[in-house]
């Protein structure tokens, strides 16, 4: 990979990492789809109820579809690469 | 940015589900065709449908503690084209309101139109040509997960207008909530964008000398 694409990842992490790091003590970390909550309350009806998940069994799912997508990302970059070579 | 289950009231559910099914249907018409073109067209689908995978599920660090998504919809529009974003955040989205209980059934609809609909139209014509410049791709990515935002905003404030019926006033409320925390992560977004389109366009057509459609025909 590039030095320049390198360092545009760097920066990258860098920002939500630096927001981590400087976070007030005892941050909640709500998401904004949480905070809607706070404007509005369920003006319709629920048609199915999802899976009530603990917060980790929550975290580790969604980390795992952010793995699948990475893998699959990953992949079709080394094929597009691998054809690159071939060709 | 997505809206949960049961939120809308159900005029509007229905509403923006109608409004999303025909952008569907096409997209899955789009998509099928981008299988059955070559190799290379199902790797570039595979590539934006493992972005909006990877991106839509991490949650990042923001201002003050507070946490969100990024969109990952403009690779796909950009490489593929926003006719093919729709079948993917479907996906996505069903995916998520199934298993994760993020989102939901009832609010699909609106969901796929603000992330499948407008995000990737705005990238794309933002982004202007499918081998665009980092700075270009960079503004994409940016500006099309903002889009995801503000269309997500619009369909809260059509729902919850202000005590005086206002839109606007509304509009400026669920916006404001989503900018403070989603424009730094849209600036991570805008970054990852640019140098995975760079990354795939570097692949591609030194391969075998690709001339975007696009390009040739604008």
């Amino acid at each position: 990979m590039k030095t320049g694409n390198v360092l545009m990842l760097v920066a990258a992490a860098a920002l939500p990492l630096s927001f981590w790091a400087l976070a007030p003590s005892g941050a909640e970390w709500a998401g904004t789809d949480d905070r809607v909550g706070e404007l509005a309350q369920p003006a319709g009806r629920a048609l199915l109820e999802g899976p009530q998940w603990t917060p980790g069994a929550e975290r580790l799912l969604f980390f795992g579809q952010a793995t699948a997508g990475a893998a699959l990302l990953a992949g079709s970059l080394w094929r597009m690469k691998a054809r690159r070579g071939r060709n | 940015m997505h809206i949960s289950e049961g939120f809308l009231p159900w005029t509007h559910a229905v509403g923006w589900t109608v409004a999303s099914a025909p952008c569907l249907l096409y997209s899955l018409r789009c998509a099928l065709v981008e299988m059955s073109a070559g190799p290379e067209s199902r790797l570039r689908l595979a590539a934006a449908a493992g972005f909006l995978f990877t991106l839509s599920a991490l949650k990042l660090p923001s201002f003050a503690g507070s946490c969100s998504h990024a969109t990952g919809v403009a690779l796909g529009a950009i490489l593929i084209g926003p006719s093919v974003m729709p079948a993917l955040a479907f996906v996505v989205l069903l995916f998520q309101a199934l298993i994760l209980a993020h989102g939901g059934v009832t609010s699909l609809g609106a969901n796929l139109f603000s992330l499948g609909v407008v995000g990737p139209l705005i990238a794309w014509w933002v982004a202007g040509s499918r081998t665009p410049s980092r700075m270009r791709a960079f503004l994409a990515g940016f500006v099309g997960s903002l889009c995801v935002y503000a269309a997500t905003s619009a369909e809260l404030a059509l729902a919850f207008p202000d005590a005086t019926g206002s839109f606007s006033a509304a509009f400026v409320r669920f916006a404001g909530l989503f900018a403070i925390t989603q424009v730094p992560i849209s600036v991570v977004e805008g970054i990852v964008t640019a140098v995975v389109v760079t990354t795939v366009n570097s692949y591609t057509q030194s391969a075998n000398g690709l001339t975007p459609a696009r390009e040739v025909a604008g």
